[in-house]
């Protein structure tokens, strides 16, 4: 079975055994899907996550792949009745359990899951074909935690909405779900001490200013902040506290080469410290410059999340 | 904790939330994080992205497979935890010194000390012809007579530093010059025949004082650290398997991955046993409250739990 890349147009002869390997895995010739489509799948799955990759890579790349959640999602996709039918068989009641977790609520969460029944089945017609959103899983993860995934993002999404058209006195009786942190005003703050944080900040690396927002921001426990990271709750407990040391100390230090001295610059981040005010809510219509997810930039302009 | 970080929570939250964040990733991203399987740099765009944004940052977290709490099986009173914490570490201290005073003439004689907890025995073990390093406890006498008739005590005799002695079977002493490689041979030679005590002593020294951190590669083998993570080692346990979770407690360690794959290691990771699969779904999450209670949670959901130190494990 040649299999090509249709970047290059060059033979994959070394893969070839490798391709039909995962296809037999896959078990997508159950559910219809031939092995040039499963190859044609792959490497177009290969050329959105890593683009530009060497054969090796995009070896090493398909051997992660989840295959054989990625077949059942395309021949969903492609309206296969036997797959629809494991599909349901697989996920139906896990998608009601996810849905229930995420919103609290039973009603809710069925709610929840069965809109998202609707996008993964494809209702909306373009140019005379369903887009299911089960198209765009890659097998990078789990079919179930990419279900669980899609479910979250869906739920924060409409709670946002909901957000926009229920008054704050309202918000307060029924109970806030996303509790903000102090709502204020945020006072003149000394332009060299955000510019020292700022330094502080971009300085750490992207594991710690996660931790940071988790915990400083979010209010989320050790407990949950380790989870999140794969490391144990204590581990997570010695980071915070080394954290805001070494970030004091940092700032400390960038203020005193702006021309502070020692004491002056204790003082002012001690002064700071105290007047600084948050102002969460304002700050969740965020700036989207800088472009981390490059291939998404697209679907940003468009406001898709 | 929440008090103390107060000051630093509102000086740096303002400045967290100013970041710039840019397109959102897929939830595929997201979800393959959740279950460590990104490579390193992926993991580290996420990160970046994750740590400016807060709407991903929800549904990280909201995505998460629930926690199932486990019933602690222990008295109702409640234990100090940092007191039994230092007491571990006290008692820790107590039992290493009593080795270390125990071994005290013999440490004094192979000054070249090999390193505790060593992975793999040197290479030029075979070409000294010494005999293999066996690890288990019962070889360790023997050893240690061979290496007290390589080196008689010093206060029977005089030499001159730097002078080499030697000792045939007539009970002659020879005094030779120092040779760089053959001391060099000898060193290695008082390794080896420390190597089986310093591996009986590391086992000793995992279950006195288990100062280890364990983690996961990105490419999802298991790591162990003895620095306080400075610096991580890859220990082996199975060919093929991508772990994606992982937990200690003591000197138990459980790993999890693809297609269900669990490991279980009593002695700080040196052996490791296979547990029949109980799903074939990816594991992603593994807690012991105590040796015996723990449970693991799966990519699609499922939660099982044990009481009897992974014995059986039942679906929840």
């Amino acid at each position: 079975m040649p299999v090509r890349n249709q970047r290059n147009a060059e033979p994959w002869t070394d893969l070839d055994t490798a391709v039909v390997e995962l296809y037999r895995i896959s078990r997508a010739e159950e559910f219809g899907v031939p092995a040039h489509e499963f190859a044609a799948m792959l490497d177009q799955v290969a050329a959105k996550s890593i683009p530009e990759s060497a054969k090796r890579e995009r070896q090493e790349f398909f051997g992660r792949l989840h295959v054989e959640d990625l077949a059942l999602a395309r021949a969903c996709a492609a309206g296969n009745e036997r797959a629809w039918q494991v599909f349901m068989l697989r996920f139906r009641e896990k998608l009601y359990d996810a849905g229930r977790q995420i919103t609290r609520d039973d009603a809710t969460g069925r709610e929840l899951a069965d809109s998202l029944y609707a996008d993964l089945y494809g209702t909306q017609n373009r140019e005379g074909r369903r887009q299911s959103k089960l198209f765009s899983y890659g097998g990078r993860g789990s079919l179930g935690g990419w279900l669980r995934t899609v479910l979250a993002q869906e739920y924060i999404n409409r709670y946002r909405k909901q957000r926009r058209l229920v008054s704050l006195d309202r918000e307060c009786e029924e109970g806030v779900q996303f509790p903000a942190a102090a709502v204020a005003e945020i006072t003149s703050v000394d332009e060299r001490l955000e510019y020292a944080v700022d330094e502080g900040l971009r300085s750490l690396p992207a594991e710690d200013r996660f931790i940071l927002a988790s915990y400083f921001l979010d209010e989320r426990t050790l407990a949950e902040i380790a989870r999140a990271l794969s490391v144990h709750e204590s581990t997570i407990s010695r980071k915070l506290e080394k954290l805001t040391k070494s970030l004091r100390k940092q700032i400390v230090k960038t203020l005193i080469r702006m021309g502070m001295s020692r004491r002056q610059a204790e003082e002012a981040l001690d002064t700071d410290a105290r007047d600084l005010r948050l102002d969460i809510r304002s700050s969740l219509a965020q700036d989207s410059a800088k472009a981390a997810f490059p291939n998404r930039e697209a679907e940003a302009g468009k406001g898709g999340r | 904790m929440v008090q103390k970080h107060a000051a630093m929570k509102k000086l740096v939250s303002a400045r967290l939330q100013a970041q710039a964040v840019g397109p959102h990733p897929d939830p595929e991203m997201l979800a393959a994080y959740g279950e460590n399987s990104l490579s390193a740099h992926d993991r580290h765009r996420l990160l970046s992205h994750l740590a400016a944004c807060a709407d991903c940052r929800d549904a990280l977290y909201l995505a998460m497979p629930e926690l199932h709490t486990q019933p602690v099986l222990r008295p109702s009173y409640k234990s100090p935890r940092l007191a039994v914490r230092w007491a571990t570490l006290g008692a820790s201290v107590v039992i290493l010194g009593a080795v270390l005073l125990t071994n005290r003439e013999m440490f004094y004689q192979h000054s070249p000390r090999v390193q505790p907890y060593a992975d793999s025995p040197p290479q030029n073990v075979a070409q000294l012809k010494e005999p293999a390093v066996d690890r288990s406890a019962d070889r360790r006498a023997p050893e240690v007579q061979a290496a007290a008739k390589v080196r008689p005590p010093v206060k029977h005799m005089t030499a001159k530093p730097q002078a080499h002695m030697q000792f045939d079977q007539s009970d002659q002493v020879r005094l030779a010059a120092p040779q760089a490689g053959r001391d060099a041979n000898q060193m290695v030679a008082a390794r080896v025949s420390s190597e089986s005590d310093a591996v009986s002593q590391a086992g000793q020294a995992a279950k006195a004082a288990p100062q280890l951190d364990w983690g996961l590669s990105s490419n999802g083998e298991v790591q162990r650290s003895r620095d306080f993570g400075k610096t991580w080692q890859i220990v082996p346990v199975a060919d093929g398997s991508r772990f994606r979770a992982i937990t200690s407690i003591g000197i138990d360690v459980w790993v999890g991955g693809s297609a269900g794959a669990l490991y279980h290691s009593r002695d700080a990771g040196q052996s490791w046993t296979k547990v029949s699969p109980l799903s074939t779904d990816d594991i992603t999450h593994i807690e012991f409250s105590d040796p015996q209670n723990g449970l693991l949670n799966t990519a699609t959901g499922g939660v099982w739990s044990t009481t009897d130190g992974g014995r059986s494990w039942r679906s929840k």
